[in-house]
């Protein structure tokens, strides 16, 4: 073939070669979609599963913090050590599912136990060939983070209901180096970064035990609250995004007057969605409207005197849709 | 592959080949990995041309991937969680003091004497403000806030987006405190 064939091939570009391009990206997401969601799933398990300590960085609009993780996974589970390096030196340590948290500032230990699925369920909720139907998956390129090569993975929405994901995955550990939540225009909403990664083969005790003894400091213990009357009241949510079905309901007493708030949790695999349904009382002020928090939008509304509040890493429009769709259903 | 298949895919991209002539082609390229690589190839230099690569590029990135995977053990499928029963909530008040956010779920006279602040109650909820850091809500009064606040680390607890497939949820509601 004449090398000018081949450089004419490209001068031109007619509504058909659009086309053809655009089915070749299609192709070529496919191509790698399942080099992508295998990838995902073993970073979902190395996660859990490895040794590790590293440095990272989190970006929210104007916020920026840091923080160190340790994590040691052997038979007896997982222990986590989490330092904050920006502002109060809060620390968070984790074994299985009872967590400890150290404020320095405030003198203060809050020890509770976390539902074990809260961590372990947290990761993939759902087969990611079922995810596949909502998100297209693909790998990116490659790139340096943390002095690691890493894959970069997209994960991009099929509907304009849910955010987009870059993920960065370190080719050696399968850990997280990197993500980004983007809106449909292409703008970054969160950011994490890991600046220093190291994946040490033993990672002493000494590493995962708290700064300070605790001593002197107040502790508080978390008593799992009993529930009343209200979770009976049945409530329907009317309209969700595609592939959204409940994961979770729960019901959460409030100590001074034992009234409920219902909270229901969907998720399309990804993208999470929580559902609270509140008595609204007569002197409060109810809460309605927008809010957003990085990648995180709510959205408040009353019905029939309850206040319903609407809260997940989705966009706005998709937050508010869900709202006003929740209703009493009838006896 | 010779150079008659080249000219085919060179002029496929250019939309010179008739509709059954480019669908042949398509259906070859799915089982013919040479023609799939040209047709990759191609469509770099096209981008290169364009000036559309990225920073990065990484042109033959499906058979690293492929080699890279090659050897690893297939990851079985997670289970789907569905559970329908109610069941008391867990991880609130420590979620909410590292949102610092304020907390619930302890008693009032459980709080050191240098944390007393008026308590603030609305609707159902009743906060005790830790003397750290406010999530500031875009819009809110502050009484709204501190509701949407606690309804954030909540929600936090069954966030399963990607970012937390690689890093404990946790991450999240420690990292940001920054109003003094």
């Amino acid at each position: 073939m004449k090398p000018s064939r081949e450089i004419g091939a490209f001068r031109s570009l007619a509504p058909c070669f659009l086309i053809l391009t655009l089915s070749a990206t299609l192709v070529s997401a496919a191509d790698t979609s399942g080099q992508a969601r295998a990838i995902l799933a073993k970073m979902a398990k190395a996660t859990r599963a490895n040794n590790y300590d590293g440095t990272f960085v989190s970006i929210r609009g104007a916020d920026t913090a840091s923080m160190r993780i340790i994590h040691k996974a052997d038979s007896r589970g997982e222990h986590e050590r989490l330092i904050a390096l920006t502002g109060t030196a809060k620390e968070v340590i984790r074994r299985n599912d009872e967590v400890i948290c150290i404020f320095p500032n405030e003198r203060s230990v809050m020890v509770e136990k976390t539902p074990q699925q809260a961590f372990f369920g947290t990761a993939w909720s759902q087969p990611i060939e079922q995810v596949a139907v909502l998100y297209d998956f693909s790998v990116l390129g490659g790139d340096r983070i943390a002095g690691r090569p890493a894959w970069v993975l997209g994960i991009q929405p099929k509907d304009a209901d849910r955010y987009s994901y870059r993920l960065w995955v370190d080719t050696s550990s399968s850990l997280l180096l990197k993500s980004q939540v983007l809106d449909g225009g292409g703008s970054i909403l969160e950011q994490l970064l890991f600046t220093a990664l190291e994946t040490p083969a033993v990672i002493p005790e000494s590493a995962l035990q708290a700064s300070i003894s605790g001593e002197g400091y107040t502790w508080y213990r978390n008593e799992t609250p009993q529930a009343s009357g209200e979770r009976n009241a049945r409530w329907e949510v009317g309209w969700l995004p595609r592939g959204f079905a409940m994961t979770e309901q729960q019901m959460h007493d409030m100590p001074k007057d034992k009234k409920a708030v219902k909270h229901k949790v969907f998720s399309d695999g990804l993208a999470t969605v929580s559902v609270f349904i509140e008595k609204n009382k007569e002197q409060a002020v109810p809460v309605q409207g927008y809010s957003a928090f990085g990648a995180l939008n709510t959205y408040s509304t009353l019905a029939d005197g309850y206040q319903i509040t609407v809260v997940g890493e989705v966009p706005a429009a998709t937050v508010r849709q869900i709202a006003v769709s929740v209703s009493a259903a009838a006896p | 592959m010779g150079s008659e298949r080249r000219e085919q895919i060179s002029a496929l991209l250019d939309g010179e080949l008739s509709e059954r002539e480019a669908g042949q082609l398509l259906i070859e390229m799915r089982t013919d990995p040479d023609l799939t690589s040209a047709w990759s190839r191609y469509h770099l230099m096209g981008d290169a041309l364009c000036q559309r690569l990225p920073d990065t590029a990484c042109p033959d990135i499906s058979r690293r991937v492929s080699l890279a995977l090659e050897h690893e053990p297939a990851c079985p499928p997670m289970r789907f969680r569905l559970q329908s029963r109610w069941k008391p909530a867990a991880g609130v008040a420590v979620a909410a003091a590292l949102a610092g956010v304020g907390f619930f779920g302890l008693n009032r006279n459980q709080l050191p004497e240098q944390e007393a602040q008026p308590a603030t109650t609305i609707g159902s909820v009743e906060f005790r403000p830790l003397p750290i850091a406010t999530v500031k809500w875009n819009g809110q009064p502050v009484d709204a806030s501190s509701r949407l606040s606690a309804y954030i680390v909540n929600h936090q607890q069954f966030n399963s987006s990607p970012q937390t497939q690689g890093l404990t949820p946790y991450f999240r509601v420690v990292t940001h405190e920054t109003q003094p």
